[in-house]
């Protein structure tokens, strides 16, 4: 876990030591490191970019959250092909704002798991150590991916390209208990909508009455 | 901070309490839909709603049934669970998932 992107989850999750635990899974970066080459700061003209030098490799660079397309990647080609470098650093910088982003996301992930076990800790005051609510946000986050994955490959198999509930009751196919809570669920779920869209519709009908009520007898006096 | 708190309260909202879950319906799936498209591969792809709280209510039961078994392959009553009851308990988890 490189020192700079703990300090950078420290400004706003509770307990970002949690992470550390991570170390020991061995999970990779989402993007190959940079070759070799300087870390030069807010990016200037070409021209004005200081020559490679080496530097202590940290797995992933520097990030800033909050700040994206900032990272510029001098490799030792640099001075040959400009065009292609430049392209090269585009792809680096959107690289760097997808793995930014994807660090906000299982930080709010981290967050919401947190507060879950809090929440079963305090029925049976049990305490969950960091690491543990580290991992199970990890592992959440990771099989949220799969799930992602089945639901859009259901979808389009059912040529469609919107995710039904169907989709999501496939999903949980694989225990027979779960899949019978989600099916009550759905149908809750469904139950509670239409009552919703019920309600709304009878306010509608009765905000229309209250108007046309009072226009009426605006327009009656009018007439007299 | 801010930003990042609510986003995850929505999720949270509309899971951990029963009774304003009908309120805060409309931040429910704010989070999960942010994880479910990071991981979309078309762009095109979009998810109802109603699937989106079902999604979100997959979700929950999956963390709940991490934690709960969790703490039930603590044996002993230790002060803290850690990582290697939940080394345990994972091959099932993921297998009934």
């Amino acid at each position: 876990m490189p020192t700079v992107l703990r300090e950078e989850l420290a400004l706003g999750s509770p307990g970002s030591s949690a992470w550390a635990g991570r170390e020991q899974t061995g999970c990779e970066p989402p993007f190959p490191e940079p070759p070799l080459g300087a870390e030069s700061e807010a990016g200037g003209s070409f021209a004005l970019w200081p020559p490679a030098r080496p530097v202590a490799r940290r797995r992933g660079g520097k990030i800033r959250l909050g700040l994206p397309g900032r990272r510029l990647f001098l490799s030792s080609r640099a001075c040959q092909d400009p065009l292609a470098v430049m392209m090269e650093e585009e792809k680096g910088a959107e690289e760097q704002q997808r793995f930014s982003y994807q660090q906000r996301l299982k930080a709010a992930v981290h967050y919401t798991v947190g507060h879950l076990c809090e929440e079963v800790a305090s029925d049976k005051e049990m305490q969950f150590s960091k690491q543990t609510i580290a991992a199970i946000s990890e592992v959440t986050f990771q099989q949220c991916e799969n799930f992602a994955r089945d639901l859009e490959m259901f979808a389009r198999h059912a040529k469609r390209s919107t995710i039904n509930t169907e989709d999501v009751k496939l999903l949980a196919r694989r225990s027979n208990s779960l899949l019978k809570y989600i099916t009550e669920k759905n149908e809750d779920i469904a139950k509670f909508n239409l009552e919703r869209k019920a309600k709304k519709k009878k306010k509608l009908e009765d905000e229309n009455k209250n108007s046309v009520e009072p226009a009426e007898a605006g327009v009656v006096e009018s007439e007299n | 901070m801010e930003s990042r708190g609510r986003v995850a309260e929505g999720w949270v909202g509309s899971l951990v309490c029963g009774k304003r879950e009908r309120v805060c319906r409309n931040r429910a799936g704010e989070l999960v839909s942010k994880l479910l498209h990071l991981h979309f591969k078309d762009d095109k792809t979009k998810v109802s709603g109603d699937a989106l709280q079902l999604t979100a209510e997959l979700l929950k039961i999956f963390v709940v049934a991490a934690i709960r078994s969790v703490r039930q392959a603590q044996a002993e009553d230790l002060a803290q669970v850690d990582v290697e009851q939940l080394e345990k308990v994972l091959p099932q988890l993921l297998l009934d998932f």
